[in-house]
């Protein structure tokens, strides 16, 4: 019975890391286009022809062309770049700048910790794409403007995470231990506290990639992120948003790019928390009893 | 429960007050005032000492904290200053369109209700079988749709092409709410499905589920008088987070579809720069919020007599 089970753990784990390794694979291959995606253009992005303007897909235009006789296909990679490379920036600035403040607030605590998470306790009883809106528009548009937009009403949930990890570590007999063998606060904070608390905040972060991808679209979308000469995906629909009746491809083309995107990373985000996250093991309810005996 | 209900009215006020003061911060922080906005606006060149005490008539050469006391005095009275844009007055005009989003988001969160809870319910009882992979297959591609996306494919497929609802919304009506709300119930539905699955499948869990099933009560029978009770808090909670983000979603949403709400209000007033009308559905939005949260918090005590919110406190 014993083997049994352990067999079928073994299994189980094996299967949720054959997932993980494959959907990494996959962020790589995106990603590989991404970098690559000049390379990857049959056409010139930005090259204009009247004589090609609206021709349906085909084998030449695999997306079809846009009003201005531009190749989708190229725009669509070159717009993938754009959406995916400040999401990511954007995912890494929040992550880095909400776990410092995190850990320095927990780790410090008094009225620097007070005054750090009164801050985030504001920004989280925002609705967050509302006020991403109107920063966004304060900062006059641009793609810029929409990440720091969206990185001022994100942070706090790093914070928060980084900070609970780091009250509960505060107070573990190694970092006690650490301590008597004369480290400094510095070296407990980036040897001790960090790499014990990354494991919730990655698997936060890799989540939020997606859904930072959708919103800064959308801000896109509405005009407040990248502006029309460049190629953005969320621009590009909300150009071609009148010309949907007749020719549907200029929207659709460009919207099927950001839901594979999309798509691929929230499958990475959930292998990655399957694979890191305690709570993923809630899924069994046989480990539920187990579960609470871990996390008291 | 009274004292703990006259404790979070009283904690609301501090909570407006930071509201309503990153508003008006906000505002100044644009850098532009109504005088600079005039100007601009008639074409005209003024001097710069006409320009000063035209600013000295409004008050904008009193200290910002000052010049902030005067506009929540004014805010309290109805008052949330002139558009930019049209020189017509902010807040009736915000008024005249909140209800149009309110029965908007209404409709998405009951289109949400209904159509997450039995198959977040029915996911959870038949997990991992096929019908629990389907579900959690639908919910997890609902979730990477960005929700403008998912606007314009409905306006495409259902409008366009099948003609059964009107491209932009003509009226405030059912009809016309029909495709916004279900835009917006799509992106929320796939969300709260993955939360209600779980909540469901946490409390299957329980001792008390297989004690009553060992005392042969039908499944059925627990699954509604207990599990489903157990879980409202839990959903109810949930549902009431989300609210943010579909405050958020609205101004998309309604843009595309020219829902004639304060979203597209919004989204307007953004592209033209029209300060007064974006602060204003800020802080309204925020108090929105805020106050829906509040109503949850109290709604608890009433859901689960378990949840005693009067002794919180000791």
């Amino acid at each position: 019975m014993e083997v049994a089970g352990a067999r079928k753990k073994k299994a189980w784990k094996d299967r949720r890391k054959c997932r993980l390794v494959l959907f990494l694979f996959l962020t790589f291959a995106l990603l590989f286009v991404v970098i690559f995606a000049e390379r990857f253009c049959p056409y010139d992005p930005n090259l204009q022809d009247m004589s090609r303007s609206l021709q349906p897909p085909s084998l030449a235009h695999p997306a079809g062309t846009d009003r201005f006789g531009r190749d989708m296909l190229s725009r669509i990679l070159i717009g993938l770049k754009t959406s995916v490379a400040s999401a990511l920036t954007l995912v890494v600035i929040i992550t880095v700048t909400g776990t410092a403040a995190g850990v320095i607030c927990g780790f410090c605590g008094g009225i620097l910790d007070s005054a750090v998470m009164r801050m985030a306790d504001v920004c989280l009883a925002f609705p967050g794409l509302v006020i991403a809106m109107a920063i966004a528009a304060l900062l006059n548009g641009g793609i810029t403007s929409a990440v720091i937009a969206l990185a001022a009403v994100s942070w706090p949930k790093y914070a928060r995470i980084a900070r609970s990890r780091t009250l509960t570590l505060k107070s573990a007999d190694f970092i006690a231990a650490a301590r008597l063998a004369g480290s400094s606060s510095a070296q407990i904070i980036l040897g001790h506290i960090l790499p014990n608390s990354l494991g919730p905040i990655l698997v936060t972060a890799v989540l939020d990639i997606g859904a930072m991808l959708m919103e800064l679209a959308g801000l896109s979308f509405l005009g407040l992120g990248a502006q029309p000469p460049t190629a953005e995906l969320g621009n590009m629909m909300s150009g071609g948003r009148s010309m949907l009746q007749t020719y549907p491809w200029v929207v659709i083309g460009p919207g099927i790019g950001i839901f594979i995107a999309v798509v691929i990373f929230n499958l990475l985000g959930d292998a990655v928390g399957e694979c890191l996250d305690p709570r993923g093991r809630q899924e069994k309810p046989g480990n539920y009893i187990n579960r609470k005996g871990e996390n008291p | 429960m009274r004292r703990y209900v006259i404790k979070r009215l009283l904690q609301l006020i501090p909570i407006l007050l930071v509201i309503t003061f990153l508003s008006f911060a906000m505002m100044r922080l644009a850098g532009s005032d109504a005088v600079l906005q005039k100007m601009e606006n008639t074409g005209m060149a003024l001097s710069a000492e006409v320009m000063e005490k035209a600013r000295m008539e409004l008050g904008l050469d009193k200290p910002f904290l000052t010049q902030y006391g005067v506009w929540l005095g004014k805010l309290l009275h109805g008052d949330m200053g002139t558009s930019y844009i049209s020189g017509r007055e902010v807040f009736p005009v915000f008024l005249s369109k909140l209800p149009a989003t309110l029965l908007l988001t209404a409709v998405s969160i009951a289109l949400t209700v209904v159509i997450s809870v039995p198959l977040g319910v029915l996911a959870a009882v038949k997990q991992n079988r096929f019908t629990d992979y389907l579900i959690r297959l639908c919910g997890f591609l609902g979730n990477s749709m960005p929700n403008f996306f998912t606007a314009l494919l409905f306006m495409y497929f259902f409008s366009i092409r099948l003609k059964l609802f009107p491209v932009i919304a003509v009226d405030v009506g059912i009809k016309s709410a029909a495709l916004p709300a279900l835009t917006l119930a799509v992106a929320m539905s796939a969300k709260y499905l993955r939360q209600v699955r779980i909540a469901v499948l946490d409390e299957l869990s329980k001792d008390y589920v297989a004690g009553a099933q060992a005392r042969g009560i039908p499944f059925s029978v627990i699954l509604t008088k207990s599990i489903l009770r157990a879980s409202l808090v839990t959903m109810i909670t949930l549902l009431s987070l989300s609210v943010g983000s579909l405050l958020g979603g609205t101004a998309i949403v309604e843009s595309i579809f020219l829902w004639d709400g304060v979203g597209r209000l919004a989204v307007d007033a953004i592209n033209m720069r029209d300060y007064p009308m974006i602060q204003a559905y800020v802080m309204w939005m925020a108090i929105i919020y805020v106050c829906v949260n509040l109503v949850t918090d109290l709604s608890y005590g009433f859901l689960d007599p378990r949840i005693r919110l009067g002794d919180r406190e000791g």
